[in-house]
């Protein structure tokens, strides 16, 4: 498969008062052609940022990518100027957001919205030109009777069309990547489905990769080939969606599958890894897991385990596993 | 839209009346406009017949219907002092206050605006800081203080501008300054914090994911809908500037609406106080109508709720 974004080692920090915060850290993975990579995690580990800093979309006040490369196109754009990123953002590397309410603007009618992502890579375009095009795109997200949805405003529409609206919006011209953060978490059950399902089907049609992050797994599990685990700023496990759903070798994506509730077994309690997620501070010599791991080591609290490939392929952040992976070898 | 405007026009004109009839009380307990109106040692004949032609001599209630009546017909009465009608002396003085109050007006909203957008795209850093304790200055500054400070400063040391008058544009800048400091500050701490509140909503991002250029995203997304409270705040700031521009007007001797308004009530010149009252009154009413109107402009979710 042909690899359209490689991310090496990067690192972005927040700054908080005197503290500076690793939010993602030596955090690496490449992503191919027409591939759906998965990033999991709870809250705070690190999976927006990371997916915010490939376009930089971070706060600059805050927030600095201290380290690493992201090599898309021949270009880094941990280093592109604000205008090479413009020309990327929307056009080759498009986001849909975790709350489509929030994240369309209440202003300006959807028609409105959709064009200004298309004017913004062509300047020339006109609206009237555009219409037939904003239309047709409306139809392809599944929004029926465009021609009346277009001139609506987005507190006019249900949550699952205001999505179908950020992701037309995303697909206008014709990414190459969709970055979609957390984009079924704000909507109900049944719209879910429906937003996931459009998403398999317009990833085959545009030939796009998509890196789908959430915390859902069963999100994760129903459309990604490959999965990256993330905790506490580190990427700590990644394989593809058999590997890391049917032999999870980290004890953290362990626990994770272990806490979805199955209709098959009757348990009493759901089972819940221990802990919460810590905020680490730089410089930090200790596995990130090893206050909530079952199976911690003297070494897990001495030493941080480096991110290594096992001969599966899979790639795995801890020394226990790393151990056993040898074994089963 | 139409019955909007017509409900909001109405109650304008309900809350001119008010200020009126609080005004009209108001003069008349100021004291009897005769004992200044004659010479030393008039006799008190001399004054009731004054007051009987002034229909001072007439229970309130009568005085109030008939001042009334008269403004309905058009007609706002006669200026005690100077025995003309009190509309013509106003419209006389209208263009040298416009001449003040608008190039005053249009500096604080322009640069109050710059200025609070600016701060809050800098936010957090060495210039937001000075820019907003500045206005924190010129917020709580009177205006007579400052005028009197820069005359001191400017007139008297520098001997830059001449400190009163309004023949030439030189002699504009200080009363224009003067005027347009506190509402400038105002319109730039309100527009500050209504920018920043909205650069931090999901959809900027949304905006500079399409690849729309930053400067485009903060005016065309970010500032737009915070404009919304920042309207309301000018809104009121031109309250600020009618009453500043009497004490502006009288700082620096110009010769406008608002020195005739300070004079008359000085001269307990009734009529000519209840118009100019009723002029203020009027003109930040309509203001202020309009505000509401752009409200649905600015907001498609405020139109919704004009129909």
């Amino acid at each position: 498969m042909e690899t359209l974004l490689e991310v090496k080692e990067l690192r972005t920090c927040y700054y908080t008062g005197s503290r500076v915060i690793p939010a993602a850290d030596d955090v690496s993975f490449t992503l191919g052609r027409g591939e759906v990579l998965g990033v999991v995690g709870e809250s705070g580990c690190g999976k927006s940022t990371v997916a915010r800093s490939l376009v930089g979309l971070i706060d600059r006040t805050y927030t600095r990518i201290e380290s690493g490369q992201v090599l898309f196109g021949g270009k880094d754009l941990v280093k592109a100027t604000p205008k090479e990123l413009c020309a990327i953002r929307g056009s080759r590397v498009s986001m849909i957001f975790q709350d489509p309410f929030v994240s369309l603007s209440p202003v300006y009618t959807v028609g409105d919205q959709i064009f200004e992502v298309m004017k913004a890579h062509d300047p020339g375009l006109r609206r009237k030109e555009a219409q037939e095009t904003i239309l047709e795109l409306m139809r392809k997200v599944g929004i029926p009777s465009p021609e009346l949805r277009v001139r609506d405003y987005p507190y006019q529409l249900s949550g699952g069309m205001q999505q179908r609206v950020m992701i037309a919006i995303a697909l206008a011209c014709k990414p190459d990547i969709l970055i979609a953060d957390e984009p079924t978490t704000a909507l109900d059950v049944t719209v879910q489905a429906q937003v996931l399902d459009l998403l398999r089907q317009l990833k085959d049609e545009y030939q796009m990769s998509i890196l789908l992050i959430s915390h859902n797994l069963g999100v994760i599990a129903s459309i990604c080939d490959r999965v990256m685990i993330m905790y506490g700023g580190v990427v700590v496990e990644e394989g593809t969606s058999i590997q890391v759903f049917r032999q999870p070798a980290h004890p953290y994506t362990r626990g994770l599958l272990a806490a979805i509730p199955s209709i098959t077994e009757e348990k009493e309690e759901l089972y819940s890894i221990p802990g919460t997620v810590p905020v680490f501070q730089f410089p930090v010599t200790r596995c990130r897991f090893a206050d909530r791991c079952e199976r911690a080591g003297e070494r897990c609290f001495r030493e941080e385990p480096p991110l290594t490939r096992r001969p599966d392929g899979r790639r795995l952040r801890c020394f226990l596993a790393a151990e056993e992976g040898r074994k089963d070898c | 839209m139409t019955q909007f405007i017509f409900k909001r026009v109405l109650k304008g004109i309900l809350c001119v009346w008010f200020i009126w009839t609080l005004i009209f009380f108001l003069v008349r307990l100021t004291g009897d406009p005769t004992d200044w109106m004659l010479p030393d040692g008039a006799t008190e004949e001399e004054l009731q017949n004054l007051r009987v032609s002034l229909h001072l001599d007439e229970p309130l209630a009568r005085q109030y219907s008939d001042s009334l009546g008269d403004l309905l017909r058009g007609d706002a009465g006669t200026s005690y002092y100077y025995k003309r009608d009190v509309a013509g002396l106003y419209a006389e003085r209208l263009g040298t206050t416009l001449r003040l109050a608008i190039p005053a007006f249009s500096l604080a909203i322009v640069l109050g605006i710059l200025i609070g957008t600016l701060a809050a795209i800098h936010h957090d850093t060495m210039g937001d800081r000075v820019a907003m304790t500045g206005a924190i200055i010129g917020y709580t500054m009177p205006s007579f203080c400052l005028g009197i400070l820069m005359i001191f400063v400017f007139s008297l040391k520098l001997r830059w501008f001449l400190s009163s008058g309004s023949e030439t544009l030189g002699q504009l800048v200080m009363p224009m300054i003067t005027l347009a400091v506190s509402p400038m500050a105002t319109i730039a701490r309100l527009t500050r914090s209504s920018l920043l509140d909205v650069m931090n909503r999901e959809y900027i991002d949304g905006a500079r994911m399409k690849g729309v250029p930053e400067w485009i995203v903060m005016i065309r997304h970010a500032l737009r809908t915070s404009l919304i409270p920042v309207v309301t705040g000018i809104g009121m700031q031109l309250g600020t500037i009618l009453g500043g521009a009497v004490v502006v007007e009288n700082v620096f001797t110009w010769p406008g609406m608002g020195m005739l308004l300070v004079t008359s009530a000085k001269q307990r010149d009734f009529p000519t106080v209840q118009y100019g009252i009723l002029l203020v009154a009027i003109s930040v009413t309509f203001v202020n109508i309009l505000i509401d109107i752009s409200y649905g402009w600015l907001d498609p979710r405020i139109r919704e709720s004009f129909k």
